[in-house]
């Protein structure tokens, strides 16, 4: 399984547009890229939590995880290919957007470090209640959202 | 590029955020040497933090800075929140991740590595340039 890691703005999208992303990006990744099943997290921050150039963000990061023996042509064809989809049906502009094409041992570590940040007496209770934000989201609105405040 | 994750083991002020957000900024383009639009910094909150930590600070920075450079910036980060949150330094971890600039596009352009800057940083601010003189002026 692979993955794919969206941060966006709380104003930027409907739960609605979010998961026609969602659905857009998982279609991109099986078209151009590979069949292997792909989970999509979106972190989606409120006014006063995400910057950019110091000021409230309006930015699109996206962290998309290939295989380690993806070719540096397939790698920049993603990122053209996703951009452009932003572009073309969000107007999102690709100077707003940041779009990382991340090998999985990369991805992984990313993600561990994620685990490695949280006191381990407390890791199993945060787990929990990051999977449940995540389940509900799922269930109500579509899309696996991941906490950002506890 | 980069991105700053600031996960806190409190709830912090709209000032306190702000203060740290100019810190990150203003220490990565001092000494890593990269413009200001592009640094990216995000928070997380109400989380303990291993070894009971006030701040962890997880950073995407691009591969190929000086030893130097990175050890500056991580003195930098590490003094300056601890000032800014009032806690001793052993209370903020800093966690530096290097990645392939090759591997992220910004502004539309697939990033160069570092040093590599001045014809990426062209076609960017050509095109911020576009973007601002395209923008109807509000009265």
């Amino acid at each position: 399984m692979k993955r794919i890691n969206c941060i966006v703005q709380e104003h930027q999208f409907s739960s609605l547009e979010i998961k026609a992303i969602e659905a857009g990006f998982k279609a991109l990744y099986k078209t151009h890229y590979s069949e292997e099943k792909l989970t999509v997290l979106w972190m989606i921050f409120p006014k006063g939590s995400a910057f950019a150039e110091r000021k409230a963000s309006n930015g699109t990061i996206i962290l998309i995880e290939v295989e380690d023996d993806i070719d540096k042509i397939k790698r920049e064809e993603l990122m053209q290919i996703y951009s452009h989809f932003l572009l073309e049906n969000y107007n999102i502009s690709p100077l707003d957007t940041v779009i990382t094409v991340a090998n999985t041992s990369w991805v992984d570590r990313f993600f561990a470090a994620q685990q490695k940040r949280i006191h381990p007496m407390f890791r199993p209770w945060i787990t929990l209640k990051t999977m449940y934000t995540a389940i509900i989201s799922k269930m109500t609105r579509g899309f696996l959202r991941l906490r950002i405040k506890y | 590029m980069p991105l700053y994750g600031l996960t806190s083991n409190k709830h912090l002020t709209p000032a306190i955020k702000q203060e740290l957000v100019d810190l990150f900024t203003t220490a990565h383009c001092s000494i890593m040497i990269a413009p200001e639009q592009f640094v990216h910094v995000v928070f997380f909150e109400g989380i303990p933090l291993l070894e009971n930590k006030s701040l962890y600070v997880h950073a995407n920075v691009r591969l190929g800075r000086t030893k130097e450079q990175i050890e500056n910036a991580r003195e930098a980060f590490t003094s300056g929140c601890a000032k800014i949150l009032q806690v001793n330094r052993d209370k903020i971890h800093i966690n530096m991740m290097e990645i392939d600039g090759k591997w992220a596009m910004e502004g539309g352009f697939v990033m160069p590595s570092p040093g590599e800057e001045d014809e990426w940083m062209e076609k960017v601010t050509k095109a911020l340039r576009e973007r601002e003189k395209s923008t109807p002026v509000k009265n």
